[in-house]
C-alpha cells in the first residue's frame, strides 16, 4: 500500500503547529487539517492564535495594570504582538511570564514619548514580585545587641528576598497612583521635571510596601545591598546628603523589615 | 475493566474553580461546597499571601488541582521542573484529586499557552501513554485525564476521542475528567453526537465532571463554538449535564469560570442547581429501582 500523503509524524505535527501560532505561516499544518465545512483552516487557526495572545497578553496586563492604564488596554494588547515575537514563552508558567516589559519598554519606538513608562513597569514588576517572593523573618535588631562598636561598623547585611530598590529620573510612584485612582478619585498630576524617584518596595504581612526614601537613605541601603559595611555605607551617605542620620534610618529600616542576615 | 479507584476520598457535594476575586467571599462566607479547585501554575510561587490565602482555603475544603501547563499530549517528555513544582504542591496542599489534559502545549522549547489539539492517531497515544505514566509515576498517584475543546481536526486521526481516552485509561491507569461543556462545543464544532460520546467513553472511569459556559462565534453561515469559561452555563450543556449523570452516576461537579466573573452567589447558585440535577436523578434512579 503506499504510504499516504497524511502520514507525518506527532512531532512534525507540533512543529508545524507552533510554527502557524508564531506567525511562521501555515502551510506546514494546513494540508493535514481535516476540512470544516464553511469555515477556512486559517480561520480555525486564528481561534487557536487569538487564544494564546490573549492569555498572554491578559496575563502581562494583569502584571502592569498600570502601564496597561497609562497606554490604553486596546494598545497595550496590540503592543503585546511585538513583545510575544522578542520574547514567546517557554514554559507554562504564566505567573513568570512578562518580566522583560520594562527592558521591552524601553526602546519600544511606539511610546518612546512616555520615557517613564519603562520606570512604572519596574516598579510593577518589582512590586509583583515582592508579593510572590518567599516567605522570610526580618532581622530583630535585638540580636545585634551586645556587639561592640567596632563588631557593628564592620556589619554586612542581606536583605528579605521581596525587598527591590528602584531609582527613577522620573516620580514613578505617583505616576503609578494617579494610573491605578479610581476614576474621579485621582490626585493631582505629579511635577514631572526634577521629581526623581527613589523607593524601597517589600513585602511586610501580606501588603507590598512602596516607600519613597531621602536620597541619603536610599544610597545607604544600595552601598549595603552592593556589599558595603555599614561604616562604609553610612560614610558614604553622609557624603551625598549631610543630614544623613544613621540611627534613625537604621530603625526605620529595621521597622520596615529590610534585613534578613547580618555578619 | 475496573473502574477508577481515587487515591483520596471524593468529595460527594459541587465545587468551584477558586478566583483571587473570590478569596472573601470564601474565607469569610464559608459557602456551602464540597471543593475548590485552582490551577497549579497560579501557585508556583516562592510564598507571600498567594499560597497563605490556599492554605486557608485548603483547612477547609477538599482541594483539586488541575494543571493546564504538563502538556500530556507533547512529543516531547513533560518538563521535569514542572513536575517538581508540582509535586511540592500536591505534597503540601494534598488535593483529593489532580487533572491534567488531553492536549498539548510545548514544542521543544516553544510554550504555546493554550490547549492545542492532538492528532489522534497511535503514535500521539504512546507519547499521550508516556507521559501520563510519568507524571503519575513521579506524582505517585494517579491523575484524571479532561477531554478539550477543540477548534479543528487531524485527517490522519485513526481513533474518535472516546476511542483514544478508552485506550489511555487502559494503558495507564488514569482516570477522567469529564468536561460536558467540551463535549458539546465540540459535537457542533465538529458534527457528532455528543449523547453517542457519553456512550463510548468509559463511564466508570470518570472521577470528576466540569460544566462551564461558552461563547458562540459567527463565521459566515455557521456558527463555531469557543469554550471561553466566560459565560453562565447554557441549558443545552445542562441538558447533556443530565445525561452524562444518568449514564455514569453523581460525580463531583466543577462549575468553571475564569472571564466575566460574576458574583460568587451565581456560581453558587449554578453548583446548586448541578446538586439538584444530581440529587433528582438518584431520587429518580431510586424510585425506578423500586418499581423494577
Amino acid at each position: 500500500m503506499p504510504a499516504s500523503p497524511d502520514k507525518i509524524t506527532l512531532a512534525g505535527i507540533q512543529s508545524a503547529f507552533a510554527d502557524a501560532l508564531s506567525g511562521r505561516g501555515d502551510t506546514a499544518l494546513a494540508p493535514h487539517i481535516k476540512p470544516m465545512p464553511g469555515v477556512p483552516t486559517n480561520v480555525q487557526l486564528d481561534i487557536y492564535r487569538n487564544n494564546v495572545h490573549a492569555a498572554l497578553a491578559r496575563s502581562t496586563e494583569g502584571l502592569y495594570p498600570a502601564v496597561a492604564k497609562l497606554v490604553g488596554e486596546e494598545f497595550f494588547h496590540h503592543m503585546m504582538r511585538d513583545y510575544i515575537q522578542r520574547f514567546p514563552p517557554q514554559h507554562g508558567r504564566m505567573v513568570d511570564y512578562g518580566h522583560e516589559l520594562p527592558d521591552f519598554l524601553e526602546s519600544y519606538p511606539p511610546v518612546a514619548n512616555l520615557r517613564y513608562l519603562a520606570d512604572v513597569a519596574r516598579l510593577e514588576l518589582a512590586s509583583y514580585l515582592a508579593y510572590r517572593a518567599p516567605d522570610h523573618t526580618p532581622l530583630n535588631p535585638a540580636q545585634l545587641a551586645g556587639l561592640s562598636p567596632q563588631e557593628v561598623a564592620a556589619l554586612r547585611f542581606e536583605f528579605v528576598p521581596s525587598l527591590t530598590l528602584l531609582a527613577s529620573p522620573w516620580p514613578v510612584l505617583d505616576i503609578y497612583r494617579l494610573a491605578m485612582a479610581p476614576e474621579g478619585e485621582e490626585p493631582p498630576a505629579p511635577e514631572m521635571d526634577n521629581n526623581p524617584a527613589r523607593l524601597l518596595i517589600l513585602r511586610s504581612q501580606d501588603e507590598v510596601d512602596m516607600i519613597p526614601l531621602p536620597y541619603g537613605d536610599f544610597s545607604f541601603l544600595m552601598s549595603l545591598q552592593t556589599g558595603a559595611n555599614l561604616e562604609d555605607a553610612a560614610a558614604g551617605a553622609t557624603a551625598s546628603q549631610s543630614d544623613f542620620d544613621l540611627s534613625s534610618t537604621l530603625a526605620q529600616a529595621f521597622s520596615a523589615g529590610v534585613f534578613s542576615t547580618a555578619r | 475493566m475496573p473502574g477508577f479507584q481515587p487515591d483520596r476520598p471524593m468529595p460527594d457535594k459541587t465545587g468551584i474553580g477558586l478566583k483571587v476575586e473570590h478569596y472573601r467571599d470564601v474565607l469569610e462566607g464559608r459557602p456551602d461546597l464540597g471543593f475548590f479547585e485552582v490551577h497549579p501554575e497560579n501557585y508556583m510561587l516562592g510564598g507571600g499571601p498567594g499560597l497563605t490565602t490556599l492554605e486557608a482555603v485548603r483547612s477547609n475544603y477538599p482541594l483539586s488541582l488541575h494543571g493546564v501547563g504538563a502538556s500530556l499530549g507533547s512529543y516531547d517528555p513533560v518538563d521535569p521542573d514542572h513536575l517538581t513544582r508540582l509535586k511540592a504542591l500536591v505534597d503540601r496542599f494534598e488535593p483529593f484529586v489532580v487533572s491534567e489534559h488531553l492536549s498539548w502545549s510545548r514544542y521543544q522549547d516553544h510554550f504555546l499557552a493554550d490547549l492545542l489539539p492532538l492528532p489522534l492517531t497511535t503514535a500521539a497515544l504512546a507519547a499521550m501513554t508516556a507521559n501520563v505514566n510519568h507524571m503519575q509515576e513521579a506524582l505517585g498517584r494517579t491523575i484524571l485525564v479532561e477531554n478539550p475543546s477543540t477548534y479543528l481536526e487531524f485527517s490522519h486521526a485513526d481513533m474518535t476521542e472516546p476511542e483514544f481516552l478508552r485506550a489511555l485509561v487502559k494503558a495507564t491507569g488514569c482516570g477522567l475528567l469529564l468536561d460536558v461543556n467540551n463535549i458539546h462545543v465540540c459535537a457542533m464544532n465538529h458534527g457528532f453526537d455528543p449523547i453517542g460520546y457519553l456512550d463510548a467513553i468509559p463511564g466508570d472511569a470518570v472521577g470528576e465532571i466540569h460544566l462551564a459556559g461558552h461563547s458562540i462565534d459567527r463565521y459566515g453561515e455557521r456558527d463555531i463554538r469557543i469554550d471561553t469559561h466566560g459565560a453562565p452555563i447554557n441549558d443545552d450543556v445542562w441538558a447533556l449535564y443530565e445525561q452524562a449523570i444518568i449514564r455514569i452516576g453523581p460525580k463531583p461537579t466543577l462549575i468553571e469560570r475564569d472571564d466575566n466573573l460574576p458574583p460568587f452567589a451565581d456560581l453558587l447558585a449554578e453548583a446548586k442547581q448541578a446538586e439538584h440535577v444530581m440529587a433528582s436523578l438518584a431520587q429518580g434512579a431510586n424510585n425506578a429501582s423500586v418499581a423494577g
